[in-house]
């Protein structure tokens, strides 16, 4: 028995000790950004690169991690918000990077410098005006051209001087200008041929014909003429008629004859000689040469999709011709990519196709060479889920103890006895054989104390046509799906959770997934075309679930049972008009339609079916009951006129009649776009933007109580909607302000509803904003202080004060600021812990993840519990207890000694 | 600063030029994450300012700045109306976040908009040559336990000595040799006694 007791206290101290990492688990804040695609990039070095993603953020990313696959990682180094700019500016926003400086460039940006190292803004004079081209000549100075043809040079600060060019020539807006640096000087070369010399002033320095290419510090015109600048800057031509040149040095040129590179070496005279003829394989279409500081290569095109390249650092040095190496690209790199050398022997190249970054790198000191991509993830807004995480030890633990479960204690007792001893043996064994302790993944040793905090974030990610699943605790990836679908066929109708399976419903096919790995059940089932919307229903079976697939009015099944017979369905048409249907022997009626011609139905949203309440009512000081009003099948719409004017209307989902109306001032001038509606408990709320009379963000709490009133705690009995009437007559309605504008919003769920509701507000600058529901509550007192039957008649009741101010320690994500965009979803999702709420947010740019506690943390020991604190209070405990122990032992002995004598 | 139109680099800008400074940067936020936090110590781009003009009904076109690292931005071109800007920063709490700009034959007036200010009319407007917005504290995100035991004794009026390590030394020991004989008392009675007689002695001695 003693045994059984010593292990039973094991257990439980291993699983106390859990539940202590558990709940500091999500104290650790993280974000986990996403890559929403490549719009340029240029590497920095051979694992750094700065890129324009999604629709216009500008990074500096570290690849990292090793992967077997082709697939790697990569890590924000810093990011650049340019999205508040105008949309015109995502399609022509460009940059360059310089030493220290990214040079970013736009309509309505203009010119903006952005430090290397840590992505601080440097400068952005918008006065500037509309640049075309920013670029470094090669001695290092950077040069813009701006939209009416002039010339500027740019300095590390980011101020401009203008180069007066348009004394001679105006620069070309379609063209980008080139620069040669010689002898620490400049020279630009235009498209017309014109050569400038840029010092305090421009001199022309020459002209010559037909300018196809410029090398580092000498030009080729036309197809055979190289013209070199002298370090005295005067022009001169090489006495040499060459084929289609390249140049490589000052002093070394590449012809191309056919399949045939010819390399030539300048003399003094300016008169060339080939010194090595080297054939290839196939007809060479061009040649591209790149160096650095240690390296110089040649990368030889010889067809279309081959490319080859030849490392020449060591024959410029020796001009042995045996030194040259060599190095084929794979056949579906393209010439146009960008080619980068690193100082560690290392060419890369990079390609951009369909926003996914592709990286090939060669090392020619170990041979080593690699294909790796960075993949765009596009998050499908229609198809984010949250999910239980299945827990197979836990689950198949149950099972085995469900299935040992016997109707004698006495042979229960010893079945657990049983299992004690075996862990107490697998303990032991570990311990001695193994030197360690037991891991989680030793099974059914110590069972983890399952709170449920682990949740599962799915998406169909429109990129690679699979369904990713990851982890909340650390926004790892837990599982992806095979790919099952390509671009063409990858309109997503539904995706959510059927009979614990993952249900993906395609444009023309369905598609099954085991929610524990994402291994697929079956073969697709295909459909027919037409269909625009998926729709998960309660099956006629109970606790299992079907679908429809619906093609505007019709409805057909494909889930795997009947649906059950009383569901309805409302839908939305042209935006004008709500129908809602009834099901009825396998077929779907219409019932009632809400809407008129004139106000077009900007948003409508239904009593979320999670949504749980276990109180259902408030007391008030004369020991009467408020009741809530919690009739489920309420439906809030809200509607927008041809002047703007916005209506809200809750309606009765079963018969479709108005149950309350609110219509907004008509001098409110406001965002229509920015509507978001909320509803839970009693309570609906809604947020929108105003313009006028006042800029400001609102917020409208409405809530609903029963006509019940005053019943005295008696018992409502159950009726039917259709008999009874649901008109509300006693809404209470309150309107905020919040200092910061809204973008999403949604409540937090429990398991039983007893903690108090929390609503999450994600606003524009990237906090998601918890309120408690108390807080936004439209029951405050206005107009005078709060009496004492006040404040016996409502949980925290406040004066009304019309804005909401900000709170810093109300902000989930604390300093994290994530990547806010419209197609953004917040989720929550209950656990175990009543007291706790899993929030997460997800976009193609990021996902966040954290625990929203609206009642603190009256289930768990908090964060803030301060362990210390009780340690010393025990041990000055046990302390004094001992002191103690020894004062009274002496002064009994004493006392016995008097008492002796 | 605010200025009529004038010929800039060679091309014609026209309207009023608005200029801000973010003013009273602290030396150093503290920054408190045991995970990397993106941008943490470009505090600049973690503020946002957006200028909406209130004359471009229905959409209320919304032109931006970006915060420069010395802590400026810039709306050049204003043309004559009404606009309101407001700022907002990640880490900082600014005095006032709203302003109400006019622009009047290029000349720019600006009024603070508090959100709770319903008289917003009857303050003057400034002309200043740069709208300087002042940070006023650090945006606390993480709710500190309060009272912890090191906390305490911090805000104690032994406070000091806990703050600098040799003063904490010198205060332990003097505390264990001041209690020491009375601790002896208790753990060797015998001890204490010899001690203590030694001590008389001592005494004696100094007393002849």
């Amino acid at each position: 028995m003693h045994s059984h007791k010593l292990i039973t206290l094991v257990v439980l101290l291993a699983s106390l000790v859990s539940a202590v990492d558990i709940g500091t688990a999500f104290v650790r804040d993280f974000v986990k950004y996403l890559t929403p695609g490549f719009l340029e990039t240029e590497f920095i070095a051979s694992n750094e690169f700065v890129s324009l993603e999604g629709e216009g953020i500008l990074t500096r990313r570290k690849v990292i991690g090793e992967s077997p696959e082709m697939t790697i990682d990569s890590e924000l180094v810093w990011a650049v918000d340019l999205r508040q700019f105008q949309l015109l500016d995502l399609l022509l926003l460009k940059f360059h990077v310089a030493t220290n400086e990214v040079f970013v460039y736009g309509p309505s940006l203009s010119l903006a410098v952005i430090g290397l190292d840590d992505g601080s803004l440097i400068s952005n004079d918008k006065s500037i005006g509309k640049i075309n081209w920013v670029g470094s000549a090669p001695g290092g100075n950077v040069y813009a051209a701006t939209d009416d043809g002039n010339l500027l040079v740019v300095n590390d600060d980011g101020t401009v001087r203008s180069i007066d060019l348009n004394h001679y020539e105006k620069l070309d807006p379609s063209s980008s200008p080139r620069f040669l640096t010689v002898n620490a000087i400049d020279y630009i070369v235009l498209d017309s041929g014109h050569i400038f010399k840029i010092t305090d002033s421009v001199l022309p320095v020459g002209h010559v014909p037909g300018v196809i290419n410029v090398g580092k510090s000498a030009i080729v015109a036309g197809n055979n003429h190289v013209f070199r600048i002298s370090t005295d800057g005067t022009l001169t031509e090489i006495s040499h008629q060459f084929l289609n040149p390249t140049i490589v040095t000052t002093n070394d040129i590449v012809d191309i004859d056919g399949s045939k590179l010819l390399f030539y070496k300048i003399n003094d005279d300016n008169t060339a000689d080939v010194v090595y003829t080297k054939e290839e394989i196939a007809p060479i279409s061009g040649v591209h040469a790149i160096s650095n500081d240690v390296n110089e290569i040649l990368v030889v095109d010889l067809s279309p999709s081959n490319l080859k390249i030849l490392v020449l650092t060591d024959y410029l040095a020796n001009a042995l011709s045996d030194t040259i190496k060599e190095f084929n690209i794979g056949s579906s790199q393209k010439f146009e990519k960008s080619i980068i050398l690193s100082s560690e022997n290392t060419v890369l190249t990079s390609s951009i196709e369909d926003s996914n970054l592709f990286l090939e790198t060669i090392n020619w000191s170990t041979g080593r060479q690699e294909l790796r991509a960075i993949f765009k993830v596009t998050v499908d807004p229609k198809s984010i889920l949250i999910v239980d995480k299945p827990n197979v030890a836990t689950e198949s633990l149950e099972l085995a103890l469900l299935a040992t479960e016997s109707s004698s204690i006495f042979v229960n007792w010893l079945a657990r006895t049983k299992r004690h001893l075996s862990a107490i043996g697998k303990l032991a064994t570990s311990v001695i054989v193994d030197h360690r302790l037991p891991t989680n993944d030793d099974s059914g040793l110590f069972p983890e104390i399952d709170f449920g905090f682990d949740k599962l974030v799915l998406f169909f990610d429109l990129n690679s046509c699979r369904v990713v699943a990851m982890n909340t605790k650390d926004g790892s990836k837990e599982w992806t799906t095979e790919k099952f679908c390509t671009a063409s066929d990858s309109q997503l109708l539904g995706m959510f959770i059927a009979n614990d399976d993952v249900v993906v419903t395609l444009e023309q096919h369905v598609h099954r997934f085991n929610l524990h790995d994402g291994l697929r059940f079956g073969p697709a089932r295909f459909t027919q075309y037409g269909y625009t919307d998926a729709i998960k229903l309660k099956a006629i079976e109970a606790g299992r679930d079907t679908w429809v697939l619906r093609n505007g009015k019709e409805f057909t099944r494909y889930g795997p049972f009947d649906f059950a017979g009383d569901q309805i369905v409302i839908t939305n048409e042209d935006n004008v008009k709500l129908q809602a249907y009834i099901s009825t022997k396998g077929k779907f009626i219409p019932t009632w339609s809400f809407g008129s011609s004139n106000e077009k139905i900007i948003k409508h949203i239904g009593k979320p079916e999670e949504s749980t309440t276990s109180s259902i009512g408030v007391v008030l000081h004369d020991k009467s009951v408020l009741y809530k009003y919690l009739y489920p099948n309420t439906v809030s719409v809200i509607t927008s006129n041809e002047e703007g004017i916005i209506t809200f209307y809750l309606l009765d989902g079963v018969k479709g009649e108005i149950l309350y109306t609110f219509k907004h001032d008509p001098k409110e001038v406001l965002d229509v776009d920015s509507i978001e509606v909320l509803m839970d408990d009693n309570w609906i709320i809604y947020t929108y933007f105003v313009f006028e009379p006042r800029f400001e963000q609102r917020i409208t709490v409405l809530d609903l109580f029963d006509n019940y009133k005053n019943l005295g705690g008696a018992a409502v009995e159950q009726v039917s909607a259709f008999d009874r009437d649901l008109k509300i007559t006693n809404v209470s309605q309150q309107a905020y302000t919040y200092p910061d504008r809204i973008i999403k919003l949604k409540s937090t769920v429990t398991k039983h509803g007893i903690t108090l509701k929390s609503v999450i507000a994600l606003t524009e600058n990237g906090a998601l904003v918890e309120f408690p529901k108390w807080v936004l509550n439209s029951r405050r007192v206005v107009g005078r202080q709060l009496t004492k039957e006040d404040m016996m008649s409502d949980f925290r009741p406040l004066q009304y004060e019309p804005v909401v101010p900000r709170n810093t320690k109300q902000i989930l994500n604390h300093k994290f600021k994530v990547f806010v965009d419209k197609n953004g979803t917040i989720l929550t999702k209950d656990t175990n812990l009543e007291s706790t709420s899993v929030v997460c947010y997800i976009n193609s740019y990021n996902m966040f993840c954290t625990i929203a506690q609206p009642s603190r943390s009256w289930d768990v020991l908090g964060s803030s519990f301060d362990k210390n604190k009780l340690a010393i209070t025990i041990l000055v405990l046990i302390m004094a207890y001992i002191t103690s122990t020894l004062l009274v032992t002496k002064k009994s002995l004493h006392d016995s000694w008097h008492d002796s004598s | 600063m605010f200025g009529k139109a004038r010929m800039h680099r060679g091309s014609l800008a026209l309207g009023a030029v608005l200029n801000g400074r973010i003013t009273h940067v602290p030396e150093e936020g503290a920054v408190e994450s045991s995970m990397p936090i993106l941008n943490v110590n470009n505090y600049q781009s973690r503020i946002t300012v957006n200028l909406y003009d209130l004359q471009s009904r229905p959409t209320y076109y919304k032109q931006v700045a970006l915060v420069d690292e010395n802590w400026t931005f810039k709306f050049p071109e204003l043309s004559d109306g009404d606009y309101e800007l407001i700022v907002q920063s990640v880490d900082f709490v600014f005095n006032e976040e709203r302003y109400r700009i006019y622009v009047i034959n290029d000349n720019i007036k600006v009024y603070e908009d508090p959100l709770w200010d319903e008289h917003r009319n009857s303050t003057i407007g400034k002309s200043i040559d740069i709208l300087d917005i002042e940070i006023t504290e650090t945006k606390q995100y993480f709710e500190h336990a309060l009272g912890s035991i090191h906390e305490m004794l911090l805000n104690s009026p032994l406070g000091f000595i806990f703050e600098n390590r040799a003063y904490t030394i010198m205060f332990v020991l003097t505390l264990v040799l001041a209690l020491f004989p009375y601790v002896l008392g208790f753990i060797n009675p015998e001890l204490a006694a010899e001690m203590r007689e030694i001590q008389r002695g001592n005494t004696k001695v100094l007393e002849k």
